[in-house]
């Protein structure tokens, strides 16, 4: 793999990440913003107004048509958050121009359709279509509220929310009802206007094709002041927030947030280790000790977001096992710190981390999510290089990402039935 | 003797070879030269709708619901350890599922192959089942229904299957219940593991950048000659009409979350035209429903579904179904325009245009889809079991007319062989 980093002007930078054993290929923008209320509610409303049409694709069943037609390309807008950034992400893959059967220019055909949906909205004097403003902002709400319908992603949100009530983490990434009521077809224009003119703008190429194509995308902006938003790092409370929310289900979800320290900022690969061997895959203590020896539950595991230096464990359970499951979670994080684990535990989440690093070759989308991740941090590595850092980490190395860990808040949305 | 044969697309630039070892087992292989991941695949003939055989001593034996599944839970199991201890040191990610008529146990890699389907072949050919860790997996299980009993996406779906079949077993529930599952013991699980385990009765995909030798020889390791045996298609009584036309079932939802079910008339498709048949369908759903059609234009820009919308095929040589699923208000108006559009098509033919637009796209789709180690080996899998053969969907897609379309949407969208879901929202009591 190799990797080109171009920087055409401030605050735009185009990655070209080379694999030349698929044939198709994939093209990502992304506006990047601090997270807060504002942005994170803009940015998603905007990506339900937006994929609803353009100048020379006024609707959706034209742009549908138009990527049917470019043989099966796909296209998505998608706002979400990475630490305390709110992220606009236009996404496309598709098939290369050797596999055209008429000689088209497929490439050609979806940097049109980007540029198209990014520079030339549909828009009237006064802004954005009032139809379209209103009927994706009702979308929007649905979405919001329907964050409900998943108990598994509720309970893990409503931790994060809690755990991070006054940092700009606790915002979800949707966006909040209250914020979305301040949003009209003007307002929403203009906050659109600022983030095309000042938002860090990322983007990123996987496929085979040399030469300067993204520049097409490039052009359309304007130079901008070269920052991207750093996330708050805190300790967590002295006392555990314990927060516990009854409500009629069949089982219980139980979420733990933790806050990371300096060691983990520091050495990226142990971090990841770490996350690996404590919860990260089917092999880890939680996997094997809160499932397959006290068959607790069905799932147990472990997700970090870096750029906040914070974790979530996540499991489902019996109403009566959460001081059991609890007390597990706890126990086995505390193992690793003293450095209770096997030399085969953590050649094998060695391997396992490795396996997924190198994976990412096959997946054009997992390949640029980590190569904007990278960009982010101000890192340019390729999957070699990442490889060799996963290498070179220590048995203390990861124990040392491990004791810093602190306990901040503990959510427990609690199954009861009737009349409980 | 092995014998083999190379299935080639010219229309893609591809090709796989189907081998049958001595010992019955069909194995596909695919080499992607190139590719970061190799994956292996071996699924049994197995699901949840084969609830009562007659085992190979002849018994007829009937089991609870949520066998299939127990036993997958349970290969991964062995007299050494667990099966996830063996893949970790290599870095192999494994898992398997089971289905309403398969069982299918995987891992991807990128390293260290051979050693990985030496683990594979080895839990899948050599169960180890004790009372211990039969009890054991029982709270595990317990757990991953409860947790399907939350989900309104999965719950509504499933409701809309029992309205839509009358005495077909997909009406069974793949994981079974508590009790089913607490009524399990390590007998039952191999009486199932006898019957259904058989070379000849499971089916294999490796793809990825890999020696045809390496898999040919683990093979002879695991595989050896075994008494042929015939695996006859199980007798299903099912009227062609739907048992319910509606259905529904409360929970905590935000909005109704709709499934609308369209039960095909026409089963027993095999080869060739079961591929030609899939193909239709998927054009004709996209025609109908998709993002480019104007019923999903309409709809949406009249606010009766968001963007939480899909629609899909589920086909197997036991069934075969329509689905259109998402949120709304309304789902009942979302059904009589579904119905309005099926009329409109029947009545104004088929766009030339929009034919050729969605072909392109369904082209594109499959070779983008074959760049891909597991994605791939699950298709051959899945085609196989189903008695198809995975390149002749591009052949199909080549030959289908308008006129085709036409016959197949007769056969595929009638009211009476419908039935609406809908997962309705209920206030949470304090």
């Amino acid at each position: 793999m190799k990797f080109i980093q171009e920087k055409p002007k401030a605050g735009v930078i185009c990655n070209y990440g080379m694999i030349d054993h698929f044939r198709s290929s994939y093209i990502s923008l992304d506006f990047i913003l601090p997270l807060s209320a504002e942005n994170a509610t803009g940015m998603s409303l905007l990506a339900g107004v937006l994929s609803r049409g353009s100048e020379n694709f006024p609707s959706m069943d034209v742009i549908s048509r138009y990527l049917a037609e470019n043989y099966g390309a796909s296209f998505s807008i998608n706002a979400g958050k990475a630490g305390e950034m709110e992220i606009l992400t236009f996404a496309t893959r598709f098939l290369d121009n050797e596999c055209a059967i008429d000689g088209e220019d497929i490439r050609a055909a979806i940097l049109t359709l980007l540029q198209e949906i990014i520079f030339r909205p549909l828009v009237d004097k006064d802004g954005f279509f009032e139809e379209y403003v209103a009927q994706e902002k009702q979308n929007l709400a649905d979405k919001i509220t329907g964050l409900f319908n998943d108990k598994r992603l509720y309970a893990l949100e409503q931790c994060k929310a809690l755990m991070c009530a006054d940092e700009p983490f606790g915002v979800c990434e949707l966006g909040d009802l209250e914020t979305l009521k301040t949003f009209n077809r003007q307002t929403l224009y203009r906050f659109f206007q600022n983030m095309v003119n000042n938002a860090q703008i990322v983007i990123t190429y996987v496929g085979k094709e040399e030469g300067d194509f993204l520049n097409s995308l490039a052009d359309g902006f304007a130079e901008r002041a070269s920052s991207v938003p750093e996330a708050i790092l805190r300790d967590a409370p002295p006392k555990v927030q314990e927060i516990i929310d009854p409500m009629k289900l069949n089982q219980s979800k139980l979420n733990l947030g933790f806050r990371l320290g300096p060691e983990a900022q520091k050495n990226g690969a142990a971090c990841r280790l770490f996350n690996v061997l404590y919860g990260g895959s089917a092999n880890s203590k939680l996997f094997m000790n809160v499932r397959e020896r006290l068959s607790l539950c069905y799932y147990c595991s472990s997700a970090m977001d870096r750029f906040k230096n914070v974790m979530f464990v996540a499991s489902g359970v019996e109403s009566e096992k959460y001081e059991q499951a609890r007390a597990e979670i706890e126990a086995q994080l505390k193992a690793v710190a003293i450095g209770d684990f096997t030399d085969d535990e953590f050649q094998s989440a060695k391997s396992y981390l490795i396996d997924s690093v190198r994976g990412m070759l096959d997946s054009e989308s997992a390949l640029a999510a980590s190569i904007i991740s990278s960009t982010l941090r101000g890192e340019m590595k390729t999957i070699e290089q990442e490889i060799k850092e996963i290498e070179a980490v220590s048995r203390e190395d990861l124990i040392a990402v491990a004791k810093e860990i602190q306990l901040d808040t503990v959510y427990f949305l609690k199954g009861v039935q009737n009349g409980e | 003797m092995i014998q083999s044969e190379i299935i080639a697309s010219e229309a893609i630039h591809a090709e796989y070879e189907k081998i049958t070892h001595p010992s019955g087992l069909t194995v596909y292989f695919m080499h992607k030269q190139g590719n970061a991941k190799k994956a292996a695949m071996i699924a049994a003939k197995f699901g949840s709708i084969n609830y009562t055989f007659s085992t190979q001593d002849g018994r007829q034996v009937t089991v609870p619901n949520g066998t299939a599944h127990f036993l997958e839970h349970k290969l991964f199991e062995g007299e050494q350890g667990n099966a996830f201890d063996f893949y970790a040191k290599t870095g192999a990610k494994a898992n398997a599922y089971t289905s309403n008529d398969k069982t299918a146990y995987y891992f991807i890699c990128t390293d260290r192959f051979e050693e990985n389907l030496d683990v594979l072949l080895s839990f899948v050919t050599h169960p180890y089942l004790t009372n211990e860790n039969v009890e054991k997996e029982k709270g595990i299980i317990a757990q991953e229904i409860k947790m399907y009993e939350d989900e309104p996406g999965w719950q509504g779906y499933f409701t809309m299957v029992q309205g839509l079949y009358q005495n077909h077993p997909i009406r069974r529930d793949i994981a079974g219940t508590v009790e089913d599952i607490y009524s399990l013991t390590p007998e039952i699980l191999m009486d199932c593991y006898r019957t259904f385990y058989h070379p000849k009765n499971l089916v294999m995909a490796v793809v990825g950048d890999v020696e045809k030798e390496t898999v040919l020889v683990a093979l002879d390791r695991y595989f050896g000659d075994v008494a042929d045996l015939e695996f006859g298609k199980m007798p299903i009584e099912e009227p062609l009409e739907s048992g319910e036309r509606y259905v529904e079932k409360a929970m905590l939802v935000s909005k109704p979350i709709f499934h609308i079910g369209f039960k095909d008339n026409e089963t027993d498709v095999k080869g060739f035209a079961l591929s030609k048949k899939e193909m239709e369908v998927e054009i004709l759903l996209e025609y109908l429903f998709g993002k480019s059609s104007s019923f999903y234009k309409e709809l949406y820009e009249a606010g009766l579904i968001n963007g939480e919308f899909d629609c899909w095929y589920d086909l197997s040589d036991y069934f075969s179904f329509c689905v259109i699923n998402g949120e709304s208000n309304d789902p009942k108006k979302v059904e009589e325009c579904a119905f309005a559009h099926i009329a409109l098509l029947k009545e104004k033919g088929i766009d030339k245009d929009r034919f050729r637009a969605i072909r392109n796209g369904l082209y594109g789709s499959i070779i983008m889809d074959a760049e891909q180690s597991y994605g791939m080996a699950n298709r051959l899998v899945a085609n196989n079991l189903n008695g198809a053969e995975t390149f002749d969907a591009i052949d199909a897609l080549q030959q289908i007319t308008a006129e085709d379309l036409l016959a197949r949407a007769e056969k595929m969208f009638a009211k009476e062989r419908s039935c609406l879901s809908v997962i309705q929202p209920i206030k949470e009591e304090e």
